[in-house]
């Protein structure tokens, strides 16, 4: 049985795709008793009442970055400080993030907490043009947190193209929920049920893209040589 | 204690001081029978002990520059930590320097942990704050003295300056000098030969840093026509890699090419009989945190001539251990170094005075004593 879970979202705004998608699952699962907890970065202390069985926790950030990548991955050290807490204080059972922007908090607390970690990708950096110079290194990330989710949700056929060929997800993982079609909402728990009673395993099936290959299996065997050294 | 400490460098890696300063501090907390974890990078994923201290070996990615690439090495050495904090609880995180900044914040945040800041240098007398890069270079050290719960600086005049610089509350920065292990340098086995970089005759006057602009070396070649007026019968040996075509070029235009001798990069043991060797060594430098050269020119017992600036106030002290001359000026190093040339009594004298200064001052073994009086108070073990 669910009966907390942690969302984790860049931001919590209005008319923004990322926050009115978090914004109604929340308000799905509460009505469903299902306790909610949206942990995201604001930089104004106003607070959001999204409604009952709802717990919208704001953290802001004292540093500014460079750039999005450099910034995002600061902020997420507040996600995780803010996250850790409602952990030891309350609990949650399952972890949802969303895109890359959210992606070292939410494998650092999957990996803290023991608990599943599901992941809705809105879209890949390939589908967003891979234009900036930190294209590479966020579709890493993405690479990164899409392997350590036990479940993946695309919200359209582009995206889970995207997924499937870029990111090389097996098609079990990926789950296609468009939210745009009615009881969406109903299918999210669904698999939020289904992953907590099973035993996170899918993430071993995954390809790995050359870039990280290397990486991936000197981690599974460390090489006798540079521990002799 | 059970310690994490991030690094980015860690021998065999060596690119600036901070790889064998953990090395020195690590072996040193360990053999007080700490147990010390160390997270630094690697091409590819690696652990070992070294000496008893854990060393694990993590990759970053390809990344447009070293910040984001240092980011994405934090992210590895936070899932490592996570993993290693299951085992036991670790009782603190010491970050060293802006690049592990993110990983040092990341882990104290999720972990719960205490947090210690090294700073060992600042981009401001690195290389100046001039665009967005190292802007945001100078910001994540100021982040790292925000965050941490304990600052550790290297120097006296270095912690005074950083301080001010980054509005640090008095009650959390300490200063804790580097050291030598001088161990190395009794029980270095690498002989040079000395006719390799001097003629029989010649006096040898040592330099060993990276050539930047930092080290002042410009000032030394400058200085150099006017030693050799009084001292005809000297070499300059000027040890270090970096900017070698522009200082050999500039030796050529001033007419002095023939008595540098450029050894460019040399591994340490080679370093070590070169300080054994030389009559003397200079540290011209315009910006030093610490200045670590004089005390390593002093555990092979050869006086230093150094520019009065930073962390070189300290290391030497004038007509006892070594010369000071006032930074950034020719005249006055040509004129120290002069002095100090006329005399070999007076300099194996300041020689054997630098050294008793350092096996009294500047041992492993104190600064690791300090060092867990300062996780201590992060600890709130005591005030």
């Amino acid at each position: 049985m669910i009966k907390k879970v942690l969302l984790l979202s860049r931001e919590i705004a209005e008319n923004e795709s990322v926050s009115e998608y978090v914004k109604s699952l929340a308000v799905f699962l509460a009505g469903k008793g299902i306790e909610v907890h949206i942990v995201c970065f604001s930089s104004s202390p106003e607070e959001a009442k999204l409604g009952e069985g709802i717990h919208v926790h704001k953290v802001p950030l004292i540093i500014h970055g460079d750039s999005l990548f450099n910034w995002s991955m600061l902020m997420n050290n507040e996600l995780k400080r803010c996250s850790r807490e409602i952990f030891e204080w309350k609990g949650f059972d399952i972890i949802h993030g969303n895109d890359w922007i959210t992606s070292t908090s939410a494998i650092s607390l999957a990996k803290f907490t023991e608990k599943p970690l599901i992941v809705t990708i809105h879209s890949t950096e390939k589908e967003r043009g891979f234009g900036t110079k930190h294209s590479s290194i966020i579709s890493d990330m993405e690479w990164w947190l899409t392997y350590e989710a036990g479940c993946v949700l695309s919200n359209n056929e582009r995206t889970y193209q995207s997924l499937r060929q870029d990111l090389q997800l097996p098609e079990e993982k990926i789950k296609l929920i468009n939210p745009l079609q009615k009881g969406w909402q109903a299918e999210v728990l669904e698999i939020y049920e289904n992953i907590s009673g099973t035993k996170v395993e899918s993430r071993e099936k995954v390809a790995r893209p050359p870039s990280v290959e290397n990486h991936l299996q000197s981690e599974i065997t460390p090489s006798n040589e540079q521990v002799k050294r | 204690m059970r310690i994490l400490m991030a690094t980015w460098e860690f021998p065999p890696l060596k690119v600036g001081g901070i790889g064998s300063h953990c090395y020195d501090l690590s072996r040193m907390l360990v053999s007080k029978g700490h147990d010390v974890h160390i997270l630094t990078y690697g091409d590819k994923y690696s652990e070992e002990s070294m000496e008893g201290v854990s060393v694990y070996r993590l990759p970053s990615t390809q990344a447009p520059d070293t910040i984001s690439w240092s980011m994405f090495l934090s992210h590895q050495m936070e899932k490592k930590a996570i993993e290693l904090n299951k085992e036991e609880r670790f009782d603190v995180v010491h970050a060293h320097d802006w690049m592990t900044v993110p990983a040092g914040v990341g882990i104290k945040k999720l972990l719960n942990l205490p947090m210690i800041f090294t700073l060992h240098s600042t981009e401001k007398g690195r290389s100046g704050i001039h665009d967005s890069y190292t802007k945001m270079i100078n910001d994540l050290e100021w982040y790292g003295t925000y965050e941490a719960n304990e600052v550790i600086t290297v120097g006296k005049d270095f912690c005074n300056e950083v301080r001010h610089m980054f509005n640090i509350p008095e009650s959390k920065i300490h200063y804790i000098r580097n050291g030598v292990d001088i161990s190395r340098f009794d029980k270095n086995k690498i002989e040079l030969e000395r006719s390799d970089y001097a003629d029989d005759w010649e006096k040898i006057v040592l330099f060993v840093g990276r050539l930047a602009h930092q080290k002042g070396i410009e000032y030394l070649l400058g200085a150099v026509p006017g030693v050799l007026s009084q001292h005809p019968d000297t070499k300059f040996v000027i040890a270090g890699g970096g900017a070698l075509d522009y200082y050999k070029s500039m030796a050529y235009r001033i007419g002095i090419a023939h008595k540098t001798y450029f050894t460019g990069y040399l591994p340490e043991d080679s370093l070590i009989s070169l300080f054994k060797k030389a009559d003397l060594t200079v540290a011209p430098s315009v910006y030093e945190p610490f200045g670590i050269v004089a005390l390593e020119s002093a555990a092979a017992r050869t006086p230093t001539v150094g520019s009065y600036v930073g962390g070189l106030k300290e290391t030497i002290i004038h007509e006892n251990t070594g010369l000071h001359s006032y930074p950034a000026h020719i005249q006055s190093l040509c004129d120290q170094i002069n002095r100090s040339l006329w005399d070999e009594d007076w300099r194996k004298w300041m020689g054997s005075n630098a050294r008793k200064m350092i096996e009294k001052d500047y041992t492993w073994d104190k600064i690791a004593r300090w060092t867990t009086g300062v996780y201590g108070k992060a600890m709130e073990l005591w005030d």
